[in-house]
């Protein structure tokens, strides 16, 4: 004699395959979901490889040997800084020549944009921007006075990792090399503060 | 990676106006009007993204080194051979793309402004 809780051999098997149906579904949407932040080729990683932490570095990125993303604009000079926040906030500079095309773009550690700019963007030629974790921006805004208001430009990081793009266009080929100078010319570094100050 | 709102826009081609795919071994004449940008670029690379290196060790032209025909016009011509004015070396084998870069756009912030017939034609000449 059955019990009403029994369940028959094909119903049984049919709700074995619609579990085993859901858990491939759930892997596959997860490994989806989660290759972009191990792919070992990323764009960090690749810029981890060719720049040291906390410093500009050029990059030729027109041939797949040295390049950090394929389809770059081989009429622009380009330097990347890869930060790391974990020693203090990151300080870029820069001074920027009137009518010479620059362009500025911050990324997490995933390659994800969270800030975009062009020299345009710059007051008087100067240019100074802080890339920071939360708690560090916390303390930046600390220590602020009222009357006088922050010169710099301040940006959240969403990872404590990241990295700076700096583009700047050769208007000829024969420009290239300054180009090149006035994307070292940026400095990238590190901001670090004596204790008490 | 992709350029921000602020930096600009970026068009990829990787056929001419009449729909066939960029041949190495045809001529093609880029004409017609820019949409507004403070500079734009026009460069060739390879179906990979990369360039192929060249003697002439040009891979585009900018908005700032074109010889003009007076106007607002331009035209760019891309062949394997030598060509008078306006010469992109075709270095590539078998197929290649074409990228445009407009910087600093008005039209940065939204790219579905622009009409297909803003951006320059792209004619196949004779292939050899």
């Amino acid at each position: 004699m059955k019990t009403r809780r029994q369940i028959g051999f094909v119903p049984r098997l049919f709700l074995w395959g619609l579990a085993m149906l859901s858990v491939a579904g759930i892997v596959h949407v997860a490994s989806i979901l989660i290759m972009p932040r191990l792919a070992t080729r990323d764009a960090f990683a690749r810029i981890s490889v060719l720049a040291p932490a906390n410093k500009m570095t050029l990059i030729d990125a027109t041939t797949s040997a040295m390049s950090v993303a394929p389809f770059e604009d081989p009429s622009m000079a380009l330097g990347a800084c890869r930060f790391d926040l974990s020693a203090g906030p990151l300080r870029i500079r820069a001074s920027l020549p009137p009518e010479r095309l620059l362009l500025m773009s911050f990324h997490g550690r995933f390659g994800q944009l969270f800030y975009a700019m062009n020299d345009r963007g710059a007051t008087r030629g100067r240019l100074e921007v802080v890339v920071a974790t939360r708690d560090q921006l916390e303390e930046i805004e600390g220590r602020d006075s009222d009357d006088e208001p922050p010169q710099e430009l301040r940006l959240l990081s969403p990872t404590p990792e990241g990295f700076f793009i700096a583009r700047a266009l050769a208007e000829r080929p024969s420009l290239k090399s300054e180009a090149q100078t006035r994307i070292m010319s940026i400095s990238c570094q590190t901001e670090i503060r004596a204790p008490g100050n | 990676m992709p350029l921000g709102p602020a930096e600009g826009l970026s068009f990829i081609a990787r056929i001419d106006s009449g729909g066939r795919k960029l041949d190495a071994r045809c001529d093609y004449l880029i004409s017609g009007q820019m949409p507004n940008a403070r500079f734009w670029t026009l460069s060739i690379l390879n179906s990979d993204g990369y360039i192929v290196e060249h003697a002439t060790r040009r891979y585009g032209f900018t908005s700032g080194e074109l010889l003009r025909d007076g106007g607002h016009g331009f035209s760019i011509l891309l062949s394997r051979s030598a060509r008078p004015g306006n010469w992109l070396p075709i270095a590539s084998d078998q197929s290649f793309v074409l990228m445009l870069r407009l910087y600093d756009s008005a039209n940065s912030a939204n790219a579905f402004s622009l009409e297909s017939s803003e951006l320059p034609n792209i004619t196949r000449e004779r292939c050899a």
